[in-house]
């Protein structure tokens, strides 16, 4: 590919700009900042796009957009970029065809071929930065994965990485060291030695069954024996158990019979009858206790009766004195009830007394009031009432007519009063007899004057054709001068000196004033004599209507007075403020006689009510006279005392409420007596008790107590002796009943005691208790006897036993349980152990003839040996793979050289001028070293900065024709390079470079002058195109 | 007349290949495989009520004792015994007499062969139609020609029986070895032998028989395996192969397929190409394909997805591939790889080599014990895969 033009529209610092390149060798020179590094860039962009982060905007805004005009064997192309985005819009036209989008995208891949941008950066577009740093060739992936691969293989991956992935694998799978734990096969291996090892324990397995087999027949047959032996040890522990326990009852047998032996007692005696003695002995003894307290108890009892004493009167009178005992309390309260009812009585007379007097009147008092039956009813309160409104009636009427006279003269009196203050003001008001007629002339005058004066001016200028104003002013205002002075002397005359003086004050202006307008009309005059032939038809009319002007103002001065005649302005507004003053005046003498004239009706009225009121009255008082003498004579017709209505009714009231209280007085006189009577009937039966009992009453109350007393202590006695003499008879009963018992019983016990042979109770007792004891023992002996026999069964076994516990002692037989004890114990402990061994045994052959765990192991094996062949096979490759590589890279190595470092190493001789003749990399390595002409290796380090610059510029050049071998040749930009390099040196690479014209473009960057001159020295050929501010300065 | 079945090489207790990843079903299948064709064999001699049975050694699987095959044995020649039919027995490799026995005393009718040559005459109806010659390994190890023992007696059917490598019947160790010329001049009328698990008839009249293992073990073991029912009528001797196994082992031998599809369809296919029988596959892929670094990562995977199926299960998927790129070109490039290509080559070349041995070496010589030596075969796969992981190696990251 070779670029003939570069058509940058839009980006960086270029606009609109169009280079044309040679397609061999070009040197592009411009100053810094001239737009070479965006050229750069621009290139690239058009062919790769932007990368991530170096985007580069137009300056002048807008998309970024632009060209490249390219060779491609002999066709044209072109390749156009546009759009802010990292691809931004890629169109290419070739063959007449214009590819846009993923076509165009793919054509341009394909052109590219594994050219990446990244790749074109590094190899193709560099400079002295690049160069500098010979590991950015080293460093980059891409590129260094090509360096040193590029003619061993077509694959990217370096053969360091391969051979360290082929170890890195096999060390995976397995590690001879016998330590190793992680690898695969060693994983294996170990699990191979386990199984192995635990399936060694199970070698012997069939042996161990065959002894198992037989074991377990021999331990049968000892079970066997062992519960043989058991058995009969068992009968022989069950005898002794026997035996053991009869030993107890059998000792117990041989101690009773020993004790029965030693007890001395008739086997006849009755020990039976022994309850019946001591039964009887103890009621005998019973018997005489008794009698000895009954005796002791009868003679209290006698001399108690005897000390009892008994009143025969007291208790012949009792039931009187109950019935007057029990009467007691309510004599009392007899007692006290009449004092309580004389006292109420007397202070209810006390206050009737006073009463009666108080409210019935003199003539009245309690002895009359009871003797009066008079009542009176209800409807005589009616009657009275009725009066009593009546009356009030009549007596309102009779006030209300006299109030209404005295209303009117009051009223009369006033208005007298107000006629007289009318009169008095309308005479202090000075009123101007001729006021209305004064009035009217000066409003005729006043209304007429500046009318005429007007009219008079305007005939005066009709008449004449010329201005003669002078004429016209005196008349003009000569009659208000007049007529103020006459206003003037009008108020002059009325004393009125400051309206005087104004007035002529204003007669001497009004003349002033005419001076002042006589100027003004000449002005006028000039118009006025232009219309005069028209005004001259219009005097007549005024004249005419001067004419009745002047008779009304005629009139008017007739009326004023002559005197007060004056022309002055002013004067008129004085006299109209006098004048309206005197009419206020005028106004309020109409208003006066307008009330006056109210009045006057006013007292008429009232004359006329006071006529009626009186009329009223009389009729009033003539009613009230009859009703007087009708109340008179009701009172006397129904014997009440004379007195008015409302004092009548109390008089009632108080008379019905008294009456009432009159009668209550003499029920609790009849209440009394009957109280009083009941206290002398109890005082007359006590007193005829005392009688009857020989006492003295002395007093009621104290006595009749007393009695009741001395009553109760008479019946109590009374009773305590009947008590007495009952318990005493019951005594002496007793005492003969108890004395037969006791003889009854002795005879009984007698007996008995002849029947025992014994004399005493005491001795009886001893024989009895001998003869029980002995019974006891023998029922023991029966028991135990028949205990130790119910042990065995059968006539034989009993025989024995007896035998037995006879010819044992205690201990020897112990000694015989232990033993046997122990024997069992032990034929057990064999027994269980050989049961466990059984089991264990049946165990064991169970799980050998089942072989689980063989099982497991086995199939555990198989999946081992399998993975191990499986991952042997792997190793095995792994490490023959590896094995054959090495064979290669060293024959390689030996024999061959990769490409890039050939071209290198050429291209490395010619510019040094043979001072270096080769470069090379140890295929594993990352590194170069470079052999010099002596032979000697030297390593990147130890060369000076400008050979390491050679050194990278040639490396790039050998990988810029090792692509080549493959695909479409790319431009190549150069960026001042030749900086460290010397004059000799730096014509060397120029002229390498032109070389390459052949199958590259070069684009050589500079911003030195110099080497333009170094070039043509050299004879190279190129395009010089030299760039400034974004443009193109000069191309040639 | 009278007729036997004639079977060696029961192995019984081997317990066939890794069985960790497939089914319980299956897995049982597998470890029991060998007592199962061993019940087969003792069902189809009752039913077809045999006059004898024939054990010609390696009956038990291993000198390593495994009590159950043991018991399994017994319990089979019990029933046997029960049933009537007598059996002779030779100790093989496998089952030296020196095999410690789980029980001392044969069943009645049961007949082992001891260490020094025996004849024990066959009498039906009164009348000796056979007589039965034979003898056991007395250990494992046995480099003399045991046939040589062997004398045949003189009434009857002359039948012997012995564990043995007859030269040349196959590439077996090489335990008793005996020679064919001189069995079939021996006078035996029939050479009931063991040894060679494919069975084969190597003469006839004197017969001279391997019937083969009962049940395939291993992947060599292919094919239907069982047991010969001989019939002896006259002079006239007729055998008829009676399959005992309880499946079979298969090898499948398929070029790489180029697509995935059609590798899944190769492997949905599998239960059908078993059809009905029980089958153990071992596949291999073989030559160029452009899936080798998917068949590489994936077959893990695949293997796991198509380890079993109705009628089969994967044994193991063996991969004998390349990439797909022409190694003729590149062998005779001035390149790297064709420098490898040459160099594998030429140790291809050399087969079992010791250069290639000396490689192997840090871990075959570990493993001596465990897995046989290597064989051509093996050694051819070694190679083979070796080239496959350098070309992978030499191409990877290439643009194609």
């Amino acid at each position: 590919m070779r670029i003939f033009e570069v058509g940058i529209e839009n980006f960086g610092l270029f606009n609109d700009c169009t280079i044309h390149l040679s397609p061999k060798m070009n040197i592009i020179q411009g100053e810094n900042e001239a737009g070479k590094s965006t050229l750069l860039t621009f290139v690239r962009w058009v062919l790769f796009g932007f990368a991530r982060n170096e985007k580069l905007v137009p300056f002048s805004g807008g998309d970024p957009s632009g060209y490249l005009l390219v060779d491609l064997d002999g066709k044209e192309c072109v390749i156009r970029r546009q759009g802010k985005s990292l691809k931004g819009e890629l169109s290419i036209v070739v063959d007449g065809k214009n590819l846009t989008g993923k076509e165009a995208e793919h054509f341009l891949a394909k052109l590219l071929g594994s050219i990446t941008d990244n790749v074109y950066k590094n190899v193709f577009a560099f400079g002295l930065g690049e160069l500098q740093q010979i590991s950015t060739v080293e460093d980059d992936q891409e590129v260094s994965s090509f360096l040193y691969s590029s003619g061993l293989y077509p694959g990217k991956l370096p053969l360091s990485a391969i051979t360290k992935e082929l170890e890195d694998k096999s060390k995976a799978l397995y590690s001879p060291s016998r330590h190793a734990k992680n690898p695969l096969i060693n994983q294996e291996l170990r699990s191979w030695e386990e199984i192995e090892d635990k399936l060694g324990e199970f070698k012997n397995d069939p042996e161990k069954y065959n002894s198992c087999l037989k074991e377990i027949e021999e331990t049968g047959k000892e079970l066997t024996h062992i519960s043989e032996r058991i058995r009969t040890l068992q009968e022989k522990r069950d005898w002794l158990g026997v035996l053991s326990k009869g030993r107890p009852t059998w000792s117990k047998i041989q101690e009773i019979k020993t004790l029965m032996e030693l007890i001395e007692v008739d086997d006849e005696f009755p020990a039976e009858s022994l309850g019946q003695v001591e039964k009887l002995k103890a009621e005998i003894e019973e018997c005489e206790n008794r009698l000895l307290a009954l005796n002791a108890d009868l003679s209290t009892h006698k001399e108690e009766l005897n000390a009892l004493v008994l009143d025969e009167k007291i208790l012949e009178n009792a039931a009187e004195i109950e019935f007057l005992s029990g009467e007691l309390s309510r004599f009392t309260e007899w007692k006290s009830g009449v004092q309580g009812l004389q006292d109420e009585i007397t202070a209810l007379e006390e206050s009737l007394e006073k009463q009666i007097v108080g409210r019935l009147g003199n003539g009245w008092n309690l002895d009359k009031l009871k003797e009066e039956e008079r009542t009176f009813s209800y409807e005589i309160n009616d009657t009275v009432r009725k009066t009593e409104e009546r009356f009030k009636d009549q007596e309102f009427a009779i006030k209300q007519a006299g109030e209404k006279i005295e209303a009117a003269d009051t009223k009369k009196r006033t208005l007298d009063q107000e006629e007289e203050t009318l009169q008095e003001e309308l005479q202090r008001l000075d009123v101007i007899d001729n006021f209305p007629e004064i009035k009217d002339a000066f409003e005729t005058y006043r209304h007429l004057a500046p009318s005429r004066a007007f009219l008079k001016g305007q005939i005066e200028a009709q008449k004449e054709p010329k201005a003669k104003p002078k004429k016209l002013s005196p008349v003009l205002f000569l009659i208000p001068a007049v007529l103020l002075a006459v206003l003037s002397g009008v108020f002059g005359l009325k004393a009125n000196w400051p309206l005087a003086v104004a007035g002529a004050t204003g007669a001497a202006f009004s003349i002033g004033l005419q001076i002042v307008a006589s100027r003004r009309y000449k002005k006028a005059l000039v118009a006025w004599q232009e219309q005069e032939s028209k005004r001259l038809e219009e005097l007549e009319k005024l004249l005419d209507e001067m004419k009745k002007i002047d008779a009304k103002l005629e009139l008017a001065k007739e009326v004023l007075p002559s005197s007060a005649s004056s022309d002055q302005a002013n004067l008129i507004d004085l006299i109209q403020k006098h004048i309206e003053a005197e009419e206020d005046k005028w106004q309020k003498r109409e208003e006066l006689q307008r009330k006056l004239g109210h009045l006057a009706t006013e007292k008429a009225k009232c004359e006329d009510e006071r006529k009626a009121a009186e009329a009223a009255l009389k009729e009033a008082l003539k009613l009230e006279e009859e009703s007087r003498s009708q109340w008179e004579a009701f009172l006397r017709e129904n014997d009440l005392p004379q007195m008015e209505p409302l004092n009548i009714l109390d008089w009632l009231s108080a008379y019905r409420e008294l009456k009432t209280r009159v009668d209550e007085l003499r029920q609790k006189a009849v209440q009394k007596n009957a109280v009083q009577a009941n206290i002398k009937q109890f005082t007359e039966k006590a007193e005829n008790l005392a009688l009857r009992l020989g006492k003295n009453l002395e007093n009621v109350e104290i006595d009749v107590v007393s009695w009741k007393k001395e009553l109760s202590e008479n019946n109590d006695t009374l009773l305590k002796k009947e008590r007495l003499e009952t318990e005493v008879k019951r005594i002496e009963t007793q005492i003969k009943i108890e004395a037969e018992k006791k003889k009854g019983k002795s005879e009984e016990l007698d007996g008995i005691l002849e029947k025992a042979k014994v004399s005493t109770v005491e001795e009886f007792r001893t024989l009895a208790k001998r003869k029980t004891d002995k019974d006891e023992l023998r029922k023991q002996l029966a028991l135990h006897q028949s205990n130790l026999i119910s042990l065995v069964s059968g006539e034989e076994s009993r025989q024995k036993l007896l035998a037995d516990l006879a010819s044992f002692s205690e201990a020897e037989l112990q000694k015989d349980i232990n033993d046997t004890d122990l024997a069992l114990a032990s034929a057990r402990t064999e027994q269980n152990q050989a049961s466990e061994k059984l089991g264990r045994l049946q165990e064991q052959r169970s799980q050998l003839e089942t072989g689980r765990q063989t099982e497991e192991l086995l199939r555990q094996k198989a999946s081992t040996k399998q993975k191990l062949s499986e991952y042997a096979k792997q190793w095995s490759q792994l490490v023959i793979c590896r094995y054959l590589i090495e064979k290669a890279r060293a024959t390689y190595e030996r024999e061959k050289q990769p490409g890039v470092l050939k071209t290198a190493s050429t291209y490395f001789e010619k510019i040094t001028n043979g001072n270096y003749i080769k470069v090379m990399s140890p295929l594993t390595e990352q590194r170069f070293e470079v052999l010099s002409r002596d032979r000697k290796v030297k390593g990147t380090n130890e060369l000076s900065r400008g050979t390491l610059e050679q050194l990278a510029l040639c490396l790039r050049l050998g990988l810029i024709l090792e692509f080549a071998k493959h695909q479409t040749p790319l431009p190549l930009v150069i960026d001042d390079i030749l900086v460290n390099f010397d004059p000799n040196r730096a014509a060397n690479t120029l002229r390498i470079l032109a070389d390459l014209e052949s199958m590259h473009q070069v684009l050589f960057f500079t911003c030195q002058t110099h080497l333009v001159g170094l070039c043509e020295d050299n004879n190279i050929e190129f395009k010089l195109t030299v760039l400034k501010n974004g443009k193109v300065v000069s191309s040639a | 007349m009278f007729r036997f079945i004639h079977a060696a090489d029961l192995h019984l207790g081997n317990s066939g290949p890794s069985t960790s990843g497939f089914s319980k079903q299956w897995a049982d299948l597998i470890y029991k495989a060998t007592t199962t064709a061993f019940s087969n064999l003792i069902d189809k001699a009752i039913e077809l009520n045999v006059d004898f049975v024939i054990l010609a050694g390696d009956v038990l699987d291993t000198a390593n004792p495994n009590l159950n095959s043991q018991l399994d044995l017994f319990a089979g020649l019990n029933k046997l015994s029960r049933a009537g039919i007598q059996v002779f027995m030779a100790g093989g490799n496998h089952d030296p007499l020196d095999l410690k026995k789980a029980q001392t005393t044969l069943p009645e009718g049961v007949h082992l062969f001891g260490e020094r040559a025996e004849t024990i005459p066959f009498v039906k109806g009164g009348v000796t139609l056979a007589e039965i010659t034979g003898i056991s390994f007395p250990v494992a190890k046995v480099s003399d020609d045991l046939s040589r023992q062997l004398v045949p007696g003189t009434k009857g059917f002359q039948i012997a029986v012995l564990h043995s490598n007859v030269k040349g019947a196959g590439k077996k160790e090489n335990y008793a070895p005996s020679k064919l010329e001189y069995l079939t001049q021996s006078g035996f009328d029939y050479w009931a032998l063991g040894h060679v698990h494919t069975r084969a008839v190597l003469s006839e009249k004197p017969h001279v028989v391997y019937p083969g293992t009962t049940q395939g073990t291993h992947v060599n073991e292919t094919g239907e395996k069982g047991c010969y029912l001989v019939e002896v009528e006259n002079d006239s001797v007729s055998l008829q192969f009676i399959p005992t196994s309880a499946y079979t082992w298969e090898k499948l031998e398929l070029e790489a397929p180029k697509t995935l599809n059609e590798l899944t369809e190769l492997l949905e296919g599998l239960d059908e190409l078993a059809s009905g029988a029980k089958k153990v596959y071992r596949l291999k892929l073989t030559g160029m394909t452009p899936l080798y670094e998917t068949l590489i990562t994936d077959l893990k995977d695949l293997e796991e997805r198509f380890k079993e199926g109705k009628h089969y299960v994967l044994e193991s998927v063996e991969l004998d591939i390349l990439p797909d790129v022409d190694l003729e070109e590149v062998k005779l490039e001035e390149s790297l790889p064709g420098e490898f290509l040459r160099e594998a080559e030429r140790l291809m070349a050399l087969g079992v080599s010791s250069e290639l041995k000396e490689q192997l070496a840090p871990l075959y010589d570990r493993l001596g014990g465990i897995l046989d030596d290597l064989d051509e075969e093996e050694v051819k796969s070694i190679i083979n895969g070796s080239i496959a992981l350098g070309i992978e190696l030499f191409w990877r990251g290439e643009s194609r």
